[in-house]
């Protein structure tokens, strides 16, 4: 677990997965802000986080009711803390719709959103003040920080997918901008871009959608003037249509084009497989060493615990000053010759 | 028809009424007169009532319906219209039936009587069973039992009780023995008593003579009635059934429903059976008696009845034999209900009896008639309680069942079923959450070892999303129930574990579940089918959550490893099985299909290898024989079989076939309920 952060920097913390991606965000002296969740074999890390750092939450956000982003946000409301409480599209499936599967881990899931809703639910009937219903253009002040809602607004809401009605937040604080694209695909980018501007010019960015190609858009990866590092970090998407893909038209490759540096919080393949150490490498391994198609020999799961989260500390200027990766999360270069190595490296 | 009174009766009838006209009142002042069912006891109590009468003194019955939930209600207005009755507590009804907690009513009750006991002697039948035996009751039970216990042990005024003195721990005066014993003969011969069904009776007699001696009279109009439908065989047969009067009446019930000219007779019973005190010709004539052909009803009145004071009455035994026949269906059930508690309901309107009003609240309670309700007084809040309790159960009026204990709390504020109930009505519906949780606490604060209101309020926690709440009130409920408990109760984990057990799983919160589902003692566990089932889905979640989920949940554990499932043991070639591997499809793009699978266990207890397989969609096509990739999704189970030596398999996929599980126990209140109030439950 991350450990000994630094009292006097801005920290960004993304896990996922196990199952789902969770960011949370600590400025100095404050508490945190967390939107969504995890669970990683029954274990939310962001509930573990704010236990192991006795502090307390100040907001915490479900971005959309998608399994993969609620999974684990119950636990962190059972923590200490207080404050806004933001949901942008309170939706849960009927239960008698699922309640039939045969399919086990559709039960867990399915339960575990409803769970959650529950518990965003009777926030928002005990505690009517923190009540957040996330539309376009609401602005919150927490622990320091501003929070701004780039996304969904009004008239996003006869969209039926998640994905169209997810929330996208920009977080400021001092001249550190973080930018948290949640599953916001690339057409509401444009949108978005209309009503909010530079958006490229941040100090990092949870890129959409788990870098798919359709939720990439040069509205906040183009070039950004004057700036400094961009922090990339791309949560991957590990069930069912795995992403991010590695193809040369995938999102990665994408984002690869426009900045030296992706970092992945883990592989798309599942927890059991993720690798026990963090990992550097380029596109082109990712590419060659493909971890599909072992043929019909059995992939044994890695009994290690995988952390597979990324965390990032600035200074009040936006400047990177900490980095941390946990075991399982992959950066990924644009070119060998820039990782250094000349190769994927990385172990024990 | 009028049943000859027994031998023993009139005898025992001649010694005590003079000895209880001697006898000083007194705690001591106790008569109890004992026997098997039928021999006579509430006749002898009957006999007494009209001969003390005539010796100055003021005899009162308490002869309440048996094992109800107002069988407290009942006892009081049996004692306040017997008081009313002989002129002793004139003027202070009426202000005795205004709102008031049981305790209070019951003290004034008492009051009455110590303020008459020279005059008053209670004729008590039966207080050993007036609680009623459903554990859903124990409110009401509890009432009753102190009613006995106070009537039987803490007056001063004389007492006959007839059966068990209840928990009374007084020593009677004198223990009465009433053994069966009877005359048939005159009785069966006399022609004018059987009408229709005379010769059936003598044609007994003249067959079974001497051995019908010993028969009370209820098991001799049961066997004129076989007799009369069947034939003197069939009554000479069951005779000699040890069984006795449950075998008579079993045959006599089988032959009704077998005949279609006598099956009405079993509706009626059935109609009849749904009484609960002595009633009139005209009730008779409501239940549709009147309108049956001759020689049924002769059935009806000769041998399923017979006349007490004027009143006719049908056997207790019989009430309960004909509920377990269930001739009636629900609704015509209800609609009974109804008919009877408007006919008690214009008794009471001409003669003001407290017996009559409570009867027809007690109708109206069970037909859920919320309109005849409302018209109606009860004497305790017990009533007002089952009155809600019918209303939320049989009518799903959560709404009126909400008021109906609202009404029940003006009457009792410190009624804790009133308070759960209120809770409840008003969570089911997922409304009001600050009123249910207030009134869910309040319940416990007054009762707090009553595991439903501990099961309810930790399953509302679980229910809003609050787990660290609900884990706190689990504790508490296993602190105040000093659980675990190998004695306990077995009721008490179906009342509590279960329930919230079932909850906690279907919100995937697996951890608590296997703490709560843990303290169950796992003999209980092993015996309860739901308990069993809720375990075995559970084990399934979390080895889900173990990413080692690759059986549907439509395969049982026990049958997981005895495979394979779909597979065949030889290929088309003929080659033999030479290996097998249960998966699921964990992920496909467009390239790729996923696979967790498993290696089954060896033999020697050896545990499964789970592990990935990743092939492409053109290999998966290429070896299944089912669906091919593009037809497929994440979550969908496969099975893969190596044929020989072959060392591509071939693959089946399992139907998507919903899973069910009977004996799973139903999820209610629905969980989902406060989101769906709130509109946030989509398709």
């Amino acid at each position: 677990m991350i450990d000994r952060l630094r009292e006097d920097l801005l920290y960004l913390v993304v896990f996922g997965p196990g199952y789902g991606e969770s960011i949370l965000v600590r400025p100095p002296g404050g508490s945190w802000l967390v939107v969504d969740g995890c669970r990683a074999q029954g274990a939310a890390p962001a509930a573990q986080l704010l236990r192991a750092t006795a502090r307390h939450w100040s907001c915490v956000v479900l971005t959309h009711p998608h399994l993969d982003h609620a999974a684990g946000l119950d636990e962190v409301l059972d923590c200490s803390g207080a404050g806004p409480v933001g949901c942008a599209d309170p939706r849960v499936m009927e239960p008698e719709h699922w309640t039939r599967s045969p399919d086990a881990e559709e039960w867990l899931a399915r339960g575990a959103v409803e769970h959650v809703l529950a518990a965003i639910h009777d926030r928002w009937m005990r505690q009517p003040e923190h009540r957040w219903l996330l539309r376009r253009g609401d602005v919150r002040e927490v622990a320091g920080m501003r929070l701004r809602v780039l996304h969904p607004d009004e008239a996003s809401i006869p969209f039926r997918d998640p994905n169209r009605m997810a929330a996208a937040l920009l977080v400021e604080w001092e001249n550190v901008r973080l930018l948290l694209g949640s599953d916001v695909v690339a057409v509401d980018w444009e949108a978005i871009a209309r009503e909010a501007s530079d958006l490229a010019r941040h100090a990092a960015l949870k890129v959409p959608h788990h870098g798919s190609r359709g939720a990439v858009h040069d509205v906040y990866a183009g070039p950004a003037e004057g700036a400094q590092e961009r922090v990339w970090i791309v949560t991957p998407y590990n069930r069912g249509r795995r992403l991010p893909s590695f193809g040369n038209d995938e999102g990665l490759a994408w984002l690869l084009e426009r900045e030296e540096r992706v970092q992945l919080t883990g592989l798309p393949v599942p927890f059991e497989r993720q690798a026990s150490y963090p990992r550097t490498t380029t596109l082109a391994e990712l590419q060659a060493g493909r971890v599909a198609d072992s043929g019909w020999s059995i992939l044994p799961a890695q009994p290690a615990d995988p952390g597979c989260y990324v965390a990032v500390g600035f200074d009040r200027d936006g400047r990177l000053v900490d980095e941390r990766r946990g075991p399982g999360s992959v950066a990924v270069h644009r070119a060998v010759e820039e990782t250094g190595a000349g190769a994927t490296e990385g172990g024990p | 028809m009028t049943a000859p009174r027994l031998p023993r009766v009139d005898d025992t009838l001649r010694a005590l009424a003079p000895e209880i006209g001697r006898t000083p009142p007194g705690e001591s002042a106790l008569w109890q007169v004992s026997g098997p069912a039928t021999a006579g006891k509430s006749a002898l109590l009957s006999a007494l009532r009209e001969t003390l009468s005539g010796r100055g003194l003021c005899p009162v019955l308490l002869r309440p319906p048996l094992a109800s939930f107002d069988s407290a209600s009942a006892v009081l207005a049996d004692l306040a219209g017997g008081l009313h009755a002989h002129g002793l507590v004139n003027g202070q009804i009426a202000r005795w039936q205004e709102p008031a907690p049981f305790a209070e009513k019951l003290r004034t009750a008492l009051g009455w009587l110590e303020d008459t006991a020279d005059r008053v002697v209670l004729l008590i039948d039966e207080p050993g069973r007036w609680p009623s035996r459903s554990p859903e009751d124990d409110r009401f039970s509890a009432h009753a039992r102190e009613v006995a216990r106070a009537l039987t042990g803490r007056v001063r005024c004389r007492r006959v009780v007839a059966g068990p003195p209840s928990e009374a721990d007084l020593s009677p005066v004198r223990v009465i023995h009433l053994q069966r014993a009877s005359e048939p003969g005159p009785w069966l011969c006399d022609r004018a008593t059987w009408g229709p069904l005379a010769d059936a009776a003598e044609e007994l007699w003249c067959r079974a003579g001497d051995r019908l001696a010993p028969l009370s009279p209820l098991d001799l109009r049961l066997l004129v009635a076989i007799t009369f439908v069947s034939s003197v065989e069939t009554a000479l047969q069951a005779l000699g059934d040890p069984a006795g009067r449950r075998a008579f009446a079993r045959e006599l019930a089988r032959r009704l429903d077998a005949d279609a000219h006598f099956r009405p007779a079993t509706k009626t019973w059935a109609r009849l059976a749904l009484l609960r005190r002595p009633f009139d010709e005209a009730l008779l004539a409501v239940l549709g008696a009147t309108g049956l052909s001759a020689d049924v009803q002769a059935i009806v009145r000769a041998c399923l009845l017979y006349e007490e004071e004027g009143k006719l009455v049908l056997h207790e035994t019989l009430r309960l034999d004909a509920r377990e026949h269930g001739w009636l269906g629900g609704a015509e059930e209800r609609d009974t209900h109804s008919t009877i508690a408007h006919h008690y309901a214009d008794a009471f309107q001409a003669r003001g009896s407290l017996a009559d009003e409570l009867e027809a609240f007690f109708h109206a309670t069970r037909a859920a008639d919320a309109r005849l309700l409302a018209e109606l007084r009860p004497l305790l809040s017990d009533q007002l309680d089952a009155m809600g309790r019918e209303l939320s159960r049989v009518n799903r009026d959560y709404t009126g069942a909400v008021r109906v204990f609202e009404r029940s709390l003006e009457w009792d504020p410190e009624n804790d079923y009133a308070h759960h109930y209120l809770a409840f009505n008003l969570d089911v519906q997922g409304t009001e959450p600050a009123r249910v949780e207030e009134h869910y606490q309040r319940a416990i604060a007054l009762a707090p070892e009553n595991t439903w209101w501990r099961s309810r309020w930790v399953s509302y926690l679980v229910t809003r999303g609050r787990t660290a709440m609900a884990r706190q009130a689990w504790d508490d409920a296993l602190d105040a129930l000093a659980l675990p408990d190998p004695d306990a109760s077995p009721e008490i984990y179906e009342n509590l574990h279960l329930w919230v057990a079932r909850l906690l799983i279907h919100r995937g919160q697996l951890d608590f579940a296997d703490h709560v589902l843990r303290g169950i003692p796992s003999e209980i566990k092993h015996r309860h089918p739901g308990l069993r089932s809720l375990a075995r889905l559970l084990s399934r979640l979390i080895e889900a959550r173990a990413a080692r989920a690759v059986f549907p949940l439509s395969v049982e554990v026990a049958r997981w490893w005895d495979g394979p499932h779909l597979a065949a043991r030889r290929d088309r070639e003929g080659r033999a099985l030479a290996r097998w591997l249960p998966g699921r499809i964990d992920a496909i793009d467009e390239g790729v299909v996923s696979l967790l699978v498993a290696e089954p266990p060896g033999s020697g207890g050896a545990s499964p290898r789970y592990g990935h397989i990743d092939i492409s969609r053109a290999e998966f096509d290429r070896a299944s024989r089912d669906e091919r990739s593009e037809d497929l999704s994440a979550g969908r189970f496969v099975e893969l079989a190596f044929y020989g030596d072959a060392e591509e398999p071939v693959i089946r996929v399992h139907r998507p076939g919903p899973f069910r599980d009977e004996d799973l126990p139903p999820l209610f209140p629905d969980p989902a309920r406060y989101l769906r109030t709130a509109g946030w439950v989509g398709a």
